[in-house]
């Protein structure tokens, strides 16, 4: 299977990481916005981008008292191992730059 | 409903509209979520952002299905075809930008300076705009590096053709106007 690739911009880190703190619950559009701290403009296109490359999956939930279906999104299991994967790397770039430029104190 | 909420949903339920096929699940779930927004004013940020979202997203695949088809059969663009495209709208972009520049200096050139100051204040405006080109080219050479080499390109160009006009120009002042009679 062709590897997901994804911009690694500081906002789909943050995506990443917040899907991350709980894979297994679907979350709603602007439950991520508000606990990530991302408009509307900028978290929708990373939504967007992992949903297309099988990161993520979506189902619709409809809200009782007539109001519009909502757009639920949670971690594929391809999508749970890349952002693991990601973590991983990311920490270990940090041990090692941390070991190469030890802060003074 | 506050007036800024019936603009929200008005805006995001134009943008539904509007939307390729594939951007309009995206924009359903937008519209979804503005009744869960606290306030007006959020709601209306929420859906000004979110349209601007999808009519990038409904243009960038617009743009991919017209690329497929006029690259022709083979289908989907190869990676040196989207690194020519970039080079391409780098060239483009340096181009409608040297436009607008050279568009509003004659603009004020004629009105503002005499005649003998013009050739002066267009090698001012082409500087300006090579250390514009400068700055977006390193500004976008991390992500975006063809589109980069194309301003570049643009930019070398324009200093290869300012640097031969300076020249000739230079050359007749020194020749004189009897040489030419």
């Amino acid at each position: 299977m062709k590897p997901p690739r994804l911009r690694r911009s500081p906002q789909t880190l943050q995506v990443l990481d917040f899907f991350l703190s709980s894979p297994k619950e679907w979350k709603h559009g602007y439950d991520i916005s508000q606990s990530t701290g991302l408009l509307s403009g900028t978290l929708y296109p990373v939504l967007m981008r992992m949903a297309e490359r099988g990161l993520l999956e979506t189902r619709w939930e409809t809200p009782e008292g007539g109001r519009p279906p909502r757009h639920l999104y949670r971690f594929t299991a391809e999508g749970l191992r890349y952002a693991r994967e990601l973590r991983a790397e990311r920490s270990g770039s940090k041990a090692r730059k941390a070991l190469l430029h030890p802060r003074k104190t | 409903m506050g007036t800024g909420r019936k603009l929200a949903s008005a805006l995001l339920k134009t943008a539904l509209r509007h939307s390729s096929a594939e951007s309009r699940c995206w924009a359903e779930a937008m519209l979804g979520e503005l009744d869960f927004v606290e306030s007006d004013w959020a709601a209306l940020r929420w859906a000004v952002g979110g349209s601007t979202a999808l009519l990038r997203h409904s243009a960038s695949r617009r743009g991919s299905r017209w690329l497929t088809r006029a690259l022709g059969p083979e289908g989907e663009p190869t990676s040196s075809r989207k690194k020519a495209l970039g080079a391409v709208l780098g060239v483009g972009l340096a181009g409608a930008i040297l436009a607008l520049g050279v568009c509003g200096l004659w603009r004020h050139l004629v009105v503002l300076l005499p005649q003998a100051h013009w050739e002066r204040a267009t090698i001012a405006v082409i500087a300006a705009l090579e250390v514009a080109y400068l700055r977006g080219a390193i500004a976008l050479w991390r992500h975006r590096r063809p589109v980069a080499v194309g301003i570049l390109l643009a930019a070398v160009a324009l200093t290869v053709h300012v640097a031969i006009h300076t020249q000739a120009s230079h050359e007749s002042h020194l020749t004189g106007p009897d040489e030419f009679r």
